[in-house]
Formats: structure tokens, C-alpha cells, sequence
């Protein structure tokens, strides 16, 4: 289960959104499904304007499925409740 | 006096498409020619050493499926326009980044990029006249800082959409933006060189393919042959020239709107017309010596002249980087004399590229006074009254209207004017067999 407020399944939905394909999974590359850095602001804007959720663009390169994306978040939602 | 089947005014890609279009069908083809050489705004510049550049249009993808037709037809090969290697950004700091998006807050451009995703998403481009209100009335300038607060992403849309339209946001409506922007296949497709609309370039330049057109028509294009009138009656049409009148039974005239208008009265209202503009700058080294650095020789910057610089060098040859200068700064620096166009280039570049020599030389080509283009890339419109590319002529209508700005896919690219091409060589058919039936009669 995702501690942070977007959680792996709407991290899913925006992937797909983005990328104009059904064809996302949890470890599905963002790169490798024909993202660019273009679409990576894309998907690093909604992930601010719906879930005020901070990510620089190379953060976003560091992890670029759902699932590491997740975790991240997870660990920016740990950090910032201690 | 001879009269022609079709007589075609303007030998750019639309108008060759036509003519080789009816040619094929067995048609008595005249093709007019202002200039003194065809392909319109695609230019084959030399730079020496028997390398020539694309001066004018260049990039073509995979959707631009009727570009890629004539290139099969005519065995000419292509080049990946696709490089390997960091960006630099001058902004005005410089920095390099092995990404394309400038070092900007990334989440505020992506809210950019949503906005223009959303704006190509409400225009039809079939029925550009049904968007809304708002999209007619303003500037995309003023439709962006509508949606978009932050500085730095207000910064970079008018150096992004420059490079993509060759215009200022404030040069054109929204409307107009969405429309390009979707009739050019959406903003991922028009932004990307991999899989996108700059995936590859035609080897030798993109004039091969006009030079090919015109190469297989029964009857060169007459060049230098400005056409003052297209007149209709009942029976046929005549285009005016200096030199004379040439008589035909159908005229396909493929220009760019505004000249359009100032030869045929059927042609639409150009009222808000607005020209694109750019000035293309190729600079020659000995090698690709940036590629040694780690560079892509992409770059972006604000301090101008050249705001894009793009690796346009082929494989194990001379290093050529395409530089492009766009909307108003495009029409300062067109004025320019030539020594300080130079001077300006080779500043700008020390300042952009340090790791890089001097290059050996400067080719510029200027298509922001050039007579017989109205508009490079393409005409765009501001806000008002625009409803769109002309609905195709009356079916028995002698006139034939065609050019990348009547296309309502691919508007203002190749892939626009060849499609419309093709489009009016099946309304001229389709009029000629109606009148070889009357006069049968």
C-alpha cells in the first residue's frame, strides 16, 4: 500500500494518460514506452497540481516506472511527516 | 495558339505534385514558375566541398506518409536527423543537460505542455471555425499566459514555439496555434526527432524530391515566369505573364494564400493573413567537432541571434550545424548587412559553443524578404475571422486551388502541400473528363 497521496495505480493512469497507450504495468519504462523529456514535464506538472508532490525532472529520470516512482514518493512522504 | 490541358502557376512541392499527378494521366501539363529555380521553400544551398543543405524545409518523420510515397518512387535515400549528445542552454546562463527541456522549474513547463496539449486537443482541424470564442479572439500569447504563471516557462514558450511555427506567440491566434499544432500531428509527434516529425532528412537535400517531379514531366516548368492573372470563363482559363498569355483548360494555382489572392479573385479573404518568418544559417567545420565534446549541437538560447543551433552534419562527412532565427528577431536580423549577420553569428557562437573553432564558413538563407514565399514556414493567421484551410473549389470550378496552407493535415509541412497536390490533380481530372464530354457533345 502507498503512503504517498498519488499511489501506484494513478501514477498507472497518468503514465498512460501522458504516453496515449493501455499498455502501462508497474515496472513499465516511461522512457522505452516512447516518453520524452517533454512528456516527463507532463507527468511531473499533474503529479504537483493534484497531489502538490515535489519532483525535479532528474528525480523523475531516477525513476522512471510507476512502481520506483511510488517508492520515491513513499520516501519524500516519510521524510516529510518525521 | 496552343491551349494546354492544365496550366500550373507555382513549381513548389503542391504544384510539381499536381502537374506529375496529371502528367501520369496523360494530361497536357504547363507549369509557371516565378523564381529561377523550383521547389518553392524547399532549397537545396550550396556550402561547398559538393555538400548541399537543406536551406528551407528539411525534416520529414514517419506520418508523412505522401512525402515518404515520392521518395520510394524516386529511390531518394534519407539520414537520421537523430543525435546523440547533451544540449546546451544559454538562458542566458549556460548550462549543458543531457535532456532536451531547458533547466527550468520542470513541473511549470509541463503545465505549458498540458496547455498546448489542450489547445491542439480543441481545434478539428477539418472544422477549425467551430472551436471556441476565446480561441478566435486571442493571440496564443495572450490564450498562454492565461493558463501559465511561471516566469520561466512563460520564457521558454516563445523560444519553444518559435522553433515549431516560426512565429511569435503574439504573431497569431490561439486558434491558429491549436490548429498547426494538431494539423501537424499533435505537439509529441511535432516535438520529437525520434519517432517524431524530425525523424530524418532527404540525403542530398529535400530539393531532390521537387527536382525529381519536375525531371519527370513531359514539359520542363518554365521558370522566371511570375504569373500576374489567372482569369476563368466559361471555357477554359488563362494565366497572364509578362511574356504573354498561356491558355489551358484548367488552372491549379499553387501558392501561398496571400499570393494566391493577388493572382485569382475566387481565392479566399487573406484579411489577418500573418507571415511566418525565419532565417536559416548553415555553419560549416571540418568535422562534427562537438560531437568530440559530448554535444548534440542542439542548443537553445535568448540571447539571438541564431535561437536554435541542430546538428544537420551527414555521416563521416564535414560538420554543418543549422541555425535558425525566427519571428520578429528573424525579420532584424534579415536587414542586416551581410558582414554583421556574419560577425553576429560567429559571437553568438563563441558565447553558445567555446569548445568549438571558428567555422570555416557562414551560409545564411533568407526567406523573411523573399518575394515568392509570403511566409516561411508558413501564412499564419492572427486573431479574427479565420475559418480555416479554403474548402476545396465547386466541383466544376476551372480554378484549382493547392499548397500546403489549403491542406487541413500537415498545414504549413511537405507532407501538407504534396497531400494537395495530389487532392487537385483528382479535382483537374475529374473537371478535364467533364468538359471532354461536353465537347463531345
Amino acid at each position: 500500500m502507498s503512503d504517498n497521496p498519488a499511489g501506484l495505480d494513478r501514477l498507472i493512469e497518468i503514465f498512460a494518460d501522458v504516453l496515449e497507450t493501455d499498455g502501462v504495468l508497474p515496472d513499465s519504462n516511461f522512457f522505452t514506452l516512447g516518453g520524452d523529456s517533454l512528456l516527463a514535464t507532463r507527468v511531473i506538472g499533474r503529479l504537483r497540481q493534484r497531489y502538490e508532490v515535489d519532483l525535479t525532472f532528474a528525480e523523475f529520470t531516477q525513476a522512471p516506472t510507476p512502481r520506483a516512482l511510488d517508492e520515491l514518493l513513499d520516501s519524500f512522504a516519510d521524510s516529510a511527516s518525521r | 495558339m496552343t491551349v494546354h490541358d492544365v496550366v500550373v502557376v507555382g513549381a513548389g512541392l503542391a504544384g510539381l505534385t499536381a502537374a506529375y499527378d496529371l502528367t501520369a494521366r496523360g494530361a497536357d501539363v504547363l507549369v509557371l514558375e516565378a523564381r529561377g529555380r523550383v521547389g518553392g521553400r524547399v532549397r537545396g544551398v550550396p556550402l561547398g566541398r559538393g555538400l548541399v543543405a537543406d536551406g528551407g524545409a528539411a525534416y520529414l518523420g514517419e506520418r508523412h506518409t505522401a512525402v515518404r510515397e515520392l521518395l520510394d518512387r524516386f529511390g531518394l535515400a534519407t539520414v537520421s536527423a537523430d543525435e546523440e549528445g547533451e544540449s546546451v542552454f544559454s538562458l542566458p546562463d549556460r548550462s549543458r543537460s543531457p535532456f532536451r527541456i531547458p533547466p527550468y522549474d520542470a513541473a511549470a513547463l509541463g503545465s505549458l505542455f498540458e496547455a498546448l496539449h489542450e489547445l491542439a486537443g480543441a481545434v478539428d482541424p477539418q472544422r477549425p471555425h467551430a472551436a471556441g470564442r476565446e480561441l478566435h479572439e486571442l493571440t496564443a500569447g495572450q490564450w498562454i499566459r492565461r493558463r501559465v504563471e511561471d516566469p520561466g516557462a512563460l520564457a521558454f514558450a516563445p523560444l519553444y514555439l518559435g522553433q515549431l511555427i516560426a512565429a511569435d506567440p503574439d504573431d497569431l491566434s490561439a486558434l491558429c496555434l491549436g490548429f498547426y499544432l494538431r494539423s501537424g500531428g499533435g505537439l509529441r509527434f511535432l516535438n520529437a526527432f525520434r519517432s517524431g516529425a524530425q525523424e530524418f532528412r532527404v540525403a542530398g537535400g529535400a530539393q531532390r524530391i521537387a527536382e525529381s517531379l519536375a525531371g519527370a514531366l513531359d514539359r520542363p516548368p518554365v521558370l522566371d515566369s511570375p504569373v500576374m492573372r489567372v482569369e476563368a470563363t466559361a471555357t477554359g482559363v488563362s494565366a497572364v505573364t509578362e511574356h504573354g498569355v498561356h491558355r489551358a483548360s484548367v488552372a491549379v494555382v499553387a501558392l501561398p494564400p496571400p499570393l494566391a489572392a493577388g493572382v485569382c479573385a475566387t481565392a479566399t479573404a487573406t484579411a489577418g493573413a500573418v507571415r511566418g518568418r525565419v532565417v536559416k544559417t548553415h555553419l560549416l567545420f571540418d568535422r562534427p567537432v562537438w560531437r568530440e565534446h559530448g554535444l548534440s549541437g542542439w542548443s537553445l538560447n535568448d540571447r539571438g541571434p541564431l535561437m536554435y543551433t541542430v546538428d544537420s552534419s551527414n555521416a563521416d562527412g564535414p560538420g554543418v550545424l543549422t541555425g535558425l532565427v525566427t519571428g520578429q528577431r528573424a525579420g532584424e536580423f534579415a536587414v542586416l548587412p551581410a558582414p554583421r549577420q556574419e560577425s553576429a553569428v560567429r559571437r553568438q557562437l563563441a558565447a553558445v559553443f567555446p569548445e568549438l573553432p571558428p567555422p570555416v564558413a557562414i551560409v545564411v538563407t533568407d526567406w523573411v524578404t523573399s518575394r515568392y514565399s509570403s511566409g516561411c514556414y508558413a501564412t499564419l493567421w492572427g486573431p479574427g475571422r479565420w475559418g480555416g484551410p479554403p474548402r476545396p473549389a465547386e466541383p466544376a470550378s476551372r480554378v484549382v486551388r493547392c499548397g500546403s496552407e489549403t491542406s487541413a493535415e500537415f498545414y504549413g509541412f511537405m507532407e501538407g502541400a504534396v497531400r494537395s497536390g495530389h487532392r487537385a490533380a483528382e479535382q483537374v481530372w475529374t473537371v478535364l473528363a467533364q468538359s471532354l464530354q461536353e465537347d463531345r457533345r
